[in-house]
């Protein structure tokens, strides 16, 4: 059973940064957003089976921390300063 | 040079917040996946305002993650201690495979010396 989430997990990823930064030919702060919007994709996982309470605050949290760095780098990408506000709040 | 040393710190960045959210789905406990949680805000998040700064120089850009970078570093640490006390104080139980849990034994030896006081 641990075996079969561990190579089901490890496809998933190699998958996924396969065709992000091999396939999918885009710049490559459009792949760095990739990687953040998947890692958030991630979070929702544990916010969704959280056995406890905690679990799905903590989540949460790190979901908003998630969400300030990819404010950042689209500010970087469309050259508009206006989008880290959005990230303070 | 500076859009060089943005981007590799933007990248260092980046791998914290993956391997922090891979640590917050794998770890099998409250504690421990604040434990992994934590690091995603002090190298994930502000390493990608800090690469932003390098990149932009201090335009508005720069000041405005600054403002962000000591935002983050106020709120998240206390918010993740104050999560893990109360998760403590209501009883939610620690992984089968924790060996010490030093909190719970100081609570009690609190307890212990309260008592002693009360009785003299």
């Amino acid at each position: 059973m641990k075996i079969l989430k561990w190579t089901i997990g490890l496809i998933i990823f190699a998958a996924f940064f396969y065709f992000n930064f091999f396939i999918y030919e885009g710049k490559l702060m459009l792949q760095l957003i990739n990687v953040i919007l998947f890692s958030s994709l991630l979070v929702l996982i544990r916010v969704i089976i959280g056995p406890t309470a905690a679990d799905r605050i903590v989540s949460v949290d790190i979901l908003g921390i998630l969400i300030i760095g990819l404010t950042a780098l689209l500010s970087i990408y469309y050259n508009e300063s206006f989008f880290i506000d959005i990230g303070l709040i | 040079m500076n859009d060089t040393i943005g981007i590799i710190l933007i990248c260092i960045g980046i791998a914290f917040d993956f391997l922090g959210v891979l640590g917050l789905i794998h770890l099998p406990d409250v504690y421990n996946r604040l434990q992994a949680a934590t690091k995603c805000v002090t190298f994930g998040s502000m390493g990608i305002l800090l690469g932003v700064i390098v990149m932009q120089g201090f335009t508005s850009f720069g000041f405005k993650a600054l403002i962000g970078i000591v935002f983050i570093v106020l709120a998240a640490p206390t918010a993740a201690h104050a999560v893990s006390r109360a998760a403590h104080r209501s009883r939610i139980p620690l992984a089968k495979i924790s060996v010490v849990d030093k909190y719970e034994e100081d609570k009690e030896l609190k307890d212990e010396t309260l008592k002693e006081k009360v009785e003299v």
